[in-house]
């Protein structure tokens, strides 16, 4: 029995020693001061850090990805829970699947690809202006204006994810003893409170999975912010994830090295406790 | 007054209600009895709106509900699992119909802890329904059931998961509370100790049909059908050729194992023996027929016996005579 349980865990355990060494590898050139400038590395203690945290663009670009992944998070939830309660009371089976398919489907897609078909459709006087202007709504500025260019890449992102958190709502939804949703009916309630009383509130191990997971695919996306404001320098739409690809391509490689294990921390610090919460929840069903 | 009119439900080809009529009388205790997969529990869904019909109709005091929904029935079910809201307390699970309905906070906290009363909950009214005892969880389902004062109960299997002890009592109490409400009950159960204990009527529902309808003890005693007398009673009735008692061809005796005195025509042999307290049933085989009978000495397996039947039914092509 332990041979075989050695066997089973050593494919993950070989992948687990390559991931951490890379990580501990990025982790230990933050702590010289490998750069353009120094190309022979030195170390030079917590240096690179100080540098990252000063500089004027970390407080900027953490906003941003705050911003981004925290909308994700409250408006992937809310449009999750919402498709996924019209698609629980779909009564036609293949309707759910077809409809279902169809909201997973920007998953599907390479975000680099998304980033694109969005740049069109943010176009000032094609994509959704031109729908706008036959509504008679206002034009807006989508790309042109610096106060629209992170609620533009926002609204892509939850496109994009939104598939998500339906799926795993509805999962939540349906292994929901179907007895308990035919008392909640027989007691006179209607679908939308079943949904509120009932499916919302027995539906934790749904929130914690699709919270986490919105919030590390919106934290480390690259394509859509990069894409969209032309390059990495466009401050109004750098991302922590852009903004290290930036010092990279600057070849400040100990301070894109240390940024990047802050954002490995954030992550980790936001996403493991959620993680091990939600696999207790699981394991204890 | 419940009026069933020719219900009919097929799944694709499958027919599993073919044709059901019936009517249940207000206050009656009506116990729908049937094997595994008879159709029972899609009966059940049936009367409450969860099924729809292929066929028929169900009229409730002069009213059609065929084609009402399950909400607007003012039907009340208590299920097999008891399916209680596990994200609230026992209280907010009984208030829950009363809720729904937007009566005032004091009429519902009044109703709650009337039937908590009633059911004798009212110490466990704060606890998490996960966390009471199967026979506690079981009151505030038919708690639940009761409060909004629905015209009709529907109760599928409520005490199958309880275990034998608390079943026993649970049963008593189960009767009890109908007395006192004088509900009209619609009772499903594979367990014919359960029917025959509980109920005022009977209905035995094999090929998807109701094959017989009566007070408990003319089950037992004039089974309609052959099948009937084999499914009822803790012993299938047994059957034997009426040549053997010297009646004409065609004709088949039906008798229970005690419907016989000991000595007399036939002769047995013991296959194996069963013993229930005083009771000691016999298997035996009378002329490659297999025949139970109720013996009052000790008798072991091998033994020769003879007896006589005191009492029997007449059926023929499967059906009771007279």
């Amino acid at each position: 029995m332990k041979k075989t349980s050695f066997l089973l865990i050593l494919p993950t355990a070989i992948f687990g020693a390559i991931l951490l060494y890379i990580v501990f590898y990025n982790v230990a050139i933050s702590f010289t001061n490998w750069s353009l400038l120094h190309p022979i590395p030195s170390f030079s203690g917590i240096s690179s850090y100080a540098n990252v945290i000063h500089s004027f663009y970390f407080p900027t670009s953490l906003i941003h990805s705050l911003e981004l992944s925290g909308s994700a998070v409250i408006f992937g939830n809310i449009l999750g829970i919402g498709i996924a309660g019209l698609l629980y009371f779909l009564s036609s089976n293949k309707a759910r699947t077809f409809f279902l398919s169809i909201i997973i489907l920007p998953l599907a897609i390479s975000m680099a690809v998304n980033a694109l078909i969005w740049l069109w459709l943010y176009n000032y006087n094609l994509g959704v202006n031109w729908l706008f202007l036959r509504l008679g709504l206002p034009y807006v500025p989508w790309l042109t204006s610096t106060s629209m260019m992170m609620p533009s890449i926002i609204i892509i992102a939850i496109w994009a994810y939104t598939g998500l958190p339906a799926l795993f709502y509805l999962a939540s939804f349906l292994g929901i003893d179907k007895s308990i949703i035919e008392a909640a009916r027989l007691d006179g309630a209607s679908s939308f409170k079943i949904l509120r009383k009932i499916l919302i509130p027995n539906s934790a191990n749904g929130f914690i999975v699709s919270t986490a997971l919105l919030f590390l695919f919106t934290f480390r996306i690259f394509s859509i912010p990069y894409i969209l404001s032309g390059g990495p320098t466009n401050i109004f739409m750098q991302t922590l994830v852009v903004f290290s690809y930036y010092l990279f391509t600057t070849e400040f490689f100990a301070q894109a090295s240390a940024l990047s294990t802050i954002i490995i921390l954030i992550a980790t610090a936001i996403v493991i406790p959620y993680a091990l919460y939600g696999i207790k929840r699981w394991i204890k069903k | 007054m419940i009026q069933l009119d020719d219900i009919t439900k097929r799944y694709g080809s499958k027919v599993i209600l073919n044709g059901v009529t019936e009517k249940i009388e207000t206050g009656e205790f009506f116990v729908i009895l049937g094997p595994s997969g008879a159709g029972k529990s899609t009966l059940l869904k049936v009367f409450a709106g969860i099924e729809k019909l292929d066929k028929g109709k169900i009229i409730v005091d002069g009213k059609d509900i065929t084609n009402l929904p399950p909400e607007k029935r003012n039907v009340a079910m208590v299920f097999q699992n008891y399916a209680l809201y596990p994200n609230m307390s026992v209280y907010d699970n009984i208030a829950f119909p009363l809720k729904v309905r937007r009566l005032s906070k004091n009429k519902i906290d009044e109703k709650v802890r009337n039937v908590a009363k009633l059911l004798g909950i009212s110490d466990i009214l704060n606890m998490n329904v996960t966390k009471i005892s199967g026979g506690q969880q079981q009151r505030v389902a038919i708690a639940r059931a009761i409060v909004r004062e629905p015209s009709f109960y529907l109760l599928d299997e409520p005490l199958s998961n309880l275990d034998a002890r608390v079943r026993f009592v649970a049963r008593g109490e189960l009767k009890r509370i109908q007395k006192e409400l004088n509900g009209t009950f619609i009772y499903v159960t594979h367990d014919q100790k359960e029917a025959m204990s509980l109920a005022d009527r009977v209905a035995v529902l094999h090929n998807g049909n109701f094959e017989q309808v009566g007070k408990p003890m003319d089950l037992y005693e004039f089974p309609k059908t052959r099948w009937i007398g084999e499914f009822i009673g803790d012993f299938p009735m047994n059957f034997l050729p009426g040549k053997e008692l010297g009646l004409e061809e065609g004709i088949e005796i039906g008798f229970r194992p005690e419907w016989i005195k000991e000595g007399g025509e036939l002769k047995g042999t013991v296959e194996s023996v069963e013993v229930l307290g005083e009771n000691v049933y016999a298997f035996c085989t009378v002329k490659d027929y297999r025949i139970t009978i109720l013996v009052r000495k000790t008798v072991d397996v091998g033994d020769e016996i003879t007896f006589g039947v005191t009492k029997f039914r007449k059926f023929r092509d499967g059906k009771l005579l007279e």
